[in-house]
């Protein structure tokens, strides 16, 4: 009799539980580097909540993983050995247990011409937000990341250089969707000053070869604006440009117009 | 004889004390076109300009005897931007009215727009409202610094050029000039013959050719793009086109001559008619030889700013500044009252810029229109 009760308990928990699964999510990548940490948060989804009570993180296998703040809303992982594991998280609320899942996976790092390349991003949740999914928080959208290092056209056959030009640019559209009231002219600027070195690479390095400026910026604005929020966002901030004169920086003062450790890149090659 | 000697003395003078006026090269581009379009082709062109004529276009002389400018055409969105475009060939008589409301309308039912009036009247407003602002543009950064305007003009810029010419000044239209690109327009300025006018057409442009009116093709190529199209590195015969007429451009406009200074001087006045919160400066500036009289030189500009008084004490006025009123000087109910050194000597342009004035009551730290400074430092030797 007693274990019956016991059986019909556990049965009705874990109904009770699994009905609640839905209550919360796990919002962060499923495909990591070994050796970087990365952030994972839980995610009410559901409306007739606005908090949770408590929380309890852990992630199986536990061989070889660091685990931050595992009673907090936000942890951060860190795992050393490539695999696949499974995040698990328990929130409660008053009396309510809630759980959820996330499976990751866990690889080596893939540097390419001295740069890390991010792991891939969830489309879904990449898309989700005006910003996107910036894992490294280096100012350029991850997708866009993989995007230069992978798939990027190399014209002149200095992949590092032209990356790095590349990485730039994007930081500075990226900065578009950050603030396309165009504040004080920031946005304007960091744009501005993205195309000059670009340019400088172009026209004083490369002198007399063909150019790509228009075909690689459009494939670089179709993969940085590539949902309708992004698209309108990018026009808006265009749009407080309407109207002004922009005298073109001398060519003779291109190189002036690009980060320090940006001309080192260029000139080292 | 002796006339012919003085006269040609004179005619050298003349040489001698002018310059040739420096020269904006701007890009007007066509529709669809974002900042970063458009710094593209800005890049691409000087590119093309340096290979094609090394000589005035140099590395060295940019943003000296010449710039490149660029005016941001504002977006409105595709179709709105297009039936501004049929707009402009309604305005300038190459469609007529029912061609324009036909398309107008069809583009509309194309945006799922049902209020054309609506739609129609928003997009003219804003039309006339750019035209304003691309003429005051051009004004603050070329015209009123003495500069020559070169524009060159590529798909719907032509029409916004035609345009912008019927609102400058005589004086204004003889420091511009265009040279058009796939132009959707059936003339270039003031210039209705298509022989003489300064243009280039692809004959396999099929976007202009299917535009009522527009100027006939008259070079071999295909495309409608200002970069991949009309400055494609395999085009030469369009690439030579437009540098003919570029070249033509610049030696039209390197035969106006700009005035030089070599000295300013300036009048602060006391004005009754003006309110005491503001000051009235006129500066002066004389071409050559030193001169003790300000009649002897011409009024280069005037500057009225805000007054702020400075505080306590007596009016500094630097060395032989002089201050009472000298009535031939007076206009519009102002009585010149401060003047510049009257010894003759000769104040930097950034001590006018920033100098002391009295107009004998209160005591005022001028501060010159930086849009005026940089003016009158362009017009000196």
């Amino acid at each position: 009799m007693n274990s019956i009760v016991k059986l019909m308990l556990f049965m009705f928990l874990a109904v009770f539980i699994n009905g609640c699964k839905d209550i919360v999510s796990i919002e962060g990548n499923n495909e990591i580097y070994t050796g970087s940490t990365y952030s994972y948060k839980s995610v009410i989804t559901t409306d007739k909540i606005d908090s949770l009570d408590s929380y309890k993180w852990f992630v199986t296998p536990k061989e070889d993983v660091e685990l931050t703040n595992s009673d907090k809303a936000e942890i951060e992982i860190k795992v050393l050995k490539e695999g696949s594991y499974t995040i698990h998280l328990i929130a409660k609320k008053n009396s309510k247990t809630f759980t959820a899942l996330s499976k990751i996976n866990v690889i080596e790092p893939i540097i390419i011409d001295g740069f890390l390349l991010p792991p891939e991003v969830d489309e879904t949740l990449n898309n989700s937000t005006l910003l996107g999914i910036d894992a490294n928080n280096n100012g350029i959208r991850d997708d866009v990341e993989r995007w230069i290092l992978l798939d990027m056209e190399i014209r002149y056959g200095n992949s590092k250089v032209e990356r790095a030009i590349a990485f730039e640019k994007a930081k500075a559209y990226q900065m578009t969707l950050e603030d396309p009231t165009n504040k004080d002219n920031k946005v304007g600027q960091a744009m501005s000053d993205a195309g000059d070195c670009r340019a400088y690479y172009m026209y004083v390095k490369n002198k007399g070869q063909k150019t790509y400026g228009g075909e690689q910026n459009r494939n670089m604005k179709d993969k940085m604006f590539n949902t309708k929020e992004r698209l309108k966002t990018y026009w808006a901030y265009d749009a407080t440009l309407g109207g002004r004169v922009f005298t073109k920086t001398p060519t003779r003062l291109y190189h002036t117009k690009c980060s320090n450790e940006l001309y080192n890149i260029i000139e080292e090659e | 004889m002796k006339n012919i000697i003085i006269l040609l003395l004179i005619v050298l003078n003349l040489q001698a004390n002018t310059e040739p006026c420096k020269t904006d090269l701007y890009f007007g581009n066509g529709v669809w076109n974002d900042r970063e379009d458009a710094k593209n082709s800005m890049d691409k062109m000087f590119d093309f300009l340096q290979e094609e004529n090394p000589n005035y276009f140099s590395m060295a002389d940019e943003d000296v005897t010449y710039s490149i400018k660029y005016m941001h055409n504002k977006p409105y969105g595709y179709i709105e931007d297009l039936i501004e475009t049929y707009w402009q060939l309604y305005t300038s008589g190459q469609i007529s009215e029912g061609y324009f409301t036909f398309v107008a309308r069809v583009l509309n039912v194309l945006d799922f727009n049902f209020d054309f009036q609506a739609k129609i009247k928003g997009i003219v407003n804003n039309y006339h409202l750019n035209l304003t602002e691309m003429y005051d543009r051009y004004r603050e950064e070329s015209f009123d610094l003495n500069h020559n305007v070169l524009l060159v003009a590529h798909s719907q810029g032509n029409l916004f050029g035609n345009q912008l010419y019927n609102t400058l000044s005589t004086e204004e239209k003889e420091k511009f000039t265009m040279v058009s690109v796939g132009t959707p327009a059936s003339h270039v300025l003031g210039n209705t013959s298509s022989s003489n006018a300064p243009y280039t057409t692809l004959n396999s442009d099929y976007l202009i050719k299917s535009i009522s009116n527009s100027l006939p093709s008259n070079t071999d190529g295909f495309g409608h793009t200002f970069v991949d199209s009309y400055l494609a590195s395999g085009n030469f015969a369009s690439r030579a086109n437009i540098i003919q007429d570029i070249n033509d451009a610049v030696n039209l406009l390197g035969q106006n001559s700009c005035t030089q200074y070599k000295h300013f001087r300036w009048i602060a006045y006391m004005c009754s008619s003006r309110q005491s919160t503001e000051l009235e400066v006129d500066i002066y500036g004389t071409k050559d030889v030193l001169s003790s009289q300000i009649s002897s030189e011409e009024l280069v500009v005037s500057d009225v700013r805000e007054r702020i008084s400075l505080q306590n004490g007596s009016c500094p006025l630097n060395g032989w500044d002089y201050r009472t009123g000298v009535s031939q000087y007076d206009k519009n109910g102002c009585t010149a009252y401060t003047f510049d050194d009257t010894s003759g000597n000769y104040h930097s342009l950034d001590y006018i810029a920033s100098q002391t004035y009295d107009n004998g009551y209160t005591c005022t730290q001028y501060n010159m229109d930086p849009g005026i400074t940089e003016n009158l430092r362009s017009m000196q030797k």
